[in-house]
């Protein structure tokens, strides 16, 4: 198994490189770069700005500012005998145009963690993103949760009475939940208990009133209800509906119809010999349930105003903030690709008859 | 497969010729209610939006002109039919021209999209090897990254227009039907049929166009109603979110933008606009699954 999980990591490697080659080329592919986008206002001089450009390395050739971004440039231009200026460098030249000595590199590249600073908030983007990815989690674990509580039990009760009434109506809620808006729902739903009801909070997650932050999770439930629902109802579609097929498949085994023959009950022949063979197959949905998630809650979080990496990531995009859009965007591809290794190996584990060969 | 088959026994001689495939789904189709009543919704929908013009000019009203006097007014007020938006724009004409602009953007990018997944499934199911491959290495990446992020980033570079975003969801969009396609192509290129093409000396050009292609009919429709919908959704959620669709081009979901903030004066206001985006991809998405069912060999008369 070891060696499996070896091997499906290693082929997460080439995937990995993709995405930050995507990633980098399309961001570098934005108008005026990260220089327009710091030196906004027109007080600052020419010379300013050919100094952050040539600090920024937006003019060293793009697989030279790529590899600066991914492994960083402390090792491109560096101080060897301490007196503060850079006296050795690979790769990249050490003086600019008009002979001025430049900045030893500082940045150690996303490789090794260092994902540069915020332009809006100029701070380092990874302790920004520490303060918000716990939020994600929070709503991301409770959605991923409510929708496996809620889904898995209607698949199975959905296809021990095919074609009923409850399959049927299921099936047609299904649909629904998939063709509703996410964000339409989060607005109907604050509508309704929000603002005309006031039975629950319009969002954020927890008082505007809580001293030092926020309460632990039970002192907020309120708080949670309505995102985790909104977040969980494709979650809990796509569930059913899978669960409602694996079931069925389950459902025409031989060993079905031994235990029934044996003269076991309906229930303990579904339950114990059925839906437990049945769920093991959701293992292979934790990959794709990650990404539906993360997206989700770009939607969900920036609706009710949770604290979130997704509401973060907007907040970026139309503060035209790169290093934070592309930390998120990293951050929830690399949770991706591990959400489908785990899941394949989850899978492995659980079901014997697979073998790791 | 059948089309063929029924074509060559025509030439040689009067013989019963078998229904085809595409046929015989279309005869399941017209018996199919719950798909032709969708088939009508989105028929009506687009018939509204592409006459935006000359109901809005019928009304005597403009999506564009605003009213600072006569904001927030409710549904059935005199000379606005479904009232008036936070700046006094006639609602009913700003719902019908975001029509325009929601579903061109989904029927075009999924279109789109559709012939980019197509072309790269066929291609790589028929040949194989490196391109099969490096296509393959693609997909993962592209679907290693949560789709809405990958969108963050295109937004935050391009500041899209209509235009801009519906090229963007069209290049995003494809690796799903790829991956379907390819499938499909993997199978059908080991039939015996296409062996006696290649032995007749057809090209490979024209044993994916000729050959190949035809069987992917039921995929391509099916494929296209579920994917203009959820185009539609995610046009729909940047748009909401300020980063498609930019005001005052009106859609669907950048109609919602402000919502929050106009509760309490205009609820109709909130509900309206998404209502018209489930309508219709509830619509799209029951056509595709009784396409599926109406194109199921399987399935009996």
């Amino acid at each position: 198994m070891i060696k499996y999980t070896i091997r499906r990591l290693i082929q997460a490697i080439p995937t990995f490189f993709g995405i930050t080659i995507l990633s980098y080329l399309l961001m570098s592919a934005a108008p005026g770069g990260p220089v327009a986008a710091l030196t906004f206002g027109p007080n600052i001089p020419q010379y300013q700005k050919e100094r952050l450009a040539a600090q920024l390395g937006v003019n060293d050739p793009l697989p030279i500012q790529y590899l600066r971004w991914l492994a960083g440039d402390d090792w491109m231009r560096w101080d060897s005998n301490g007196d503060g200026v850079a006296d050795q460098s690979f790769l990249l030249p050490i003086n600019d145009s008009s002979g001025e000595p430049l900045p030893v590199g500082d940045n150690k590249g996303i490789l090794r963690g260092d994902f540069g600073r915020s332009f809006f908030y100029k701070r380092p983007v990874a302790s920004m993103i520490g303060e918000r990815v716990m939020a994600t989690l929070e709503l991301g674990i409770t959605s991923l949760l409510l929708g496996l509580a809620v889904g898995v039990p209607i698949g199975i009760l959905a296809a021990v009475r095919k074609s009923g009434w409850f399959d049927n109506v299921t099936r047609v809620l299904a649909v629904v939940f998939n063709a509703i808006p996410v964000f339409w729902l989060g607005l109907i739903l604050i509508l309704i208990f929000g603002s005309s009801l006031h039975l629950l909070p319009m969002g954020s997650r927890c008082s505007a009133l809580s001293i030092g932050g926020c309460p632990p999770i039970w002192g907020r439930i309120e708080y949670l209800i309505l995102p985790t629902f909104v977040l969980s109802t494709g979650a809990i579609a796509v569930y059913s509906r899978y669960m409602r097929a694996s079931m069925l498949d389950v459902m025409g085994q031989d060993y079905m119809r031994t235990a029934e023959a044996k003269g076991l009950s309906g229930r303990a022949v579904w339950f114990k010999h059925g839906a437990r063979n049945a769920m093991i197959p959701l293992a292979t949905f934790l990959g794709p349930a990650i990404t539906g998630l993360l997206s989700g809650a770009v939607i969900t979080e920036t609706i009710f105003s949770w604290p979130g990496l997704g509401r973060f990531a907007v907040q970026a995009v139309v503060s035209q903030d790169y290093p934070v859009v592309m930390t998120v965007v990293i951050i929830g591809s690399v949770a991706t690709i591990f959400g489908y290794i785990l899941s394949d190996v989850l899978y492995a584990v659980i079901d014997p008859r697979i073998r790791f060969d | 497969m059948a089309t063929t088959v029924a074509k060559l026994n025509v030439k040689s001689e009067e013989v019963e010729v078998g229904q085809s495939l595409t046929r015989l789904a279309m005869r399941r189709l017209r018996r199919d209610r719950l798909t032709l009543v969708a088939i009508t919704v989105v028929v009506i929908m687009t018939l509204l939006a592409v006459l935006a013009p000359a109901i809005t000019n019928a009304l005597g009203v403009t999506s564009t002109r605003t009213d600072p006097r006569n904001t927030f007014l409710p549904p059935g007020a005199p000379g606005h039919v479904l009232g008036t938006d936070d700046l006094g724009r006639d609602h009913l004409a700003r719902l019908l021209y975001a029509g325009q602009v929601s579903l061109s953007v989904g029927f075009i990018a999924a279109t789109l999209a559709l012939t980019i997944g197509v072309s790269l499934g066929v291609i790589t199911g028929y040949y194989g090897g490196i391109i099969d491959d490096f296509i393959t290495w693609v997909i993962a990446t592209l679907n290693s990254i949560p789709s809405l992020f990958l969108l963050l980033i295109v937004a935050a570079v391009l500041q899209p227009s209509p235009q801009t975003l519906i090229i963007v969801l069209g290049l995003l969009g494809w690796t799903t039907t790829t991956r379907l396609v390819r499938g499909e192509t993997l199978s059908i290129r080991e039939r015996e049929y296409i062996l006696s093409a290649r032995a007749s000396g057809a090209s490979p050009l024209r044993i994916m166009f000729i050959h190949i292609l035809p069987n992917l009919v039921s995929i391509i429709v099916i494929t296209l109603a579920i994917d203009i919908g959820s185009l539609i959704l995610v046009e729909a959620a940047l748009s909401f979110l300020g980063l498609g669709i930019k005001p005052p081009t009106p859609s669907w979901g950048n109609m919602l933008t402000g919502a929050q903030s106009y509760f309490t004066k205009g609820a109709f206001l909130v509900i309206a606009p998404g209502l018209l985006i489930f309508i219709t991809v509830l619509c799209l998405y029951v056509i595709g699954d009784g396409l599926r069912d109406a194109f199921d060999p399987m399935s009996k008369d």
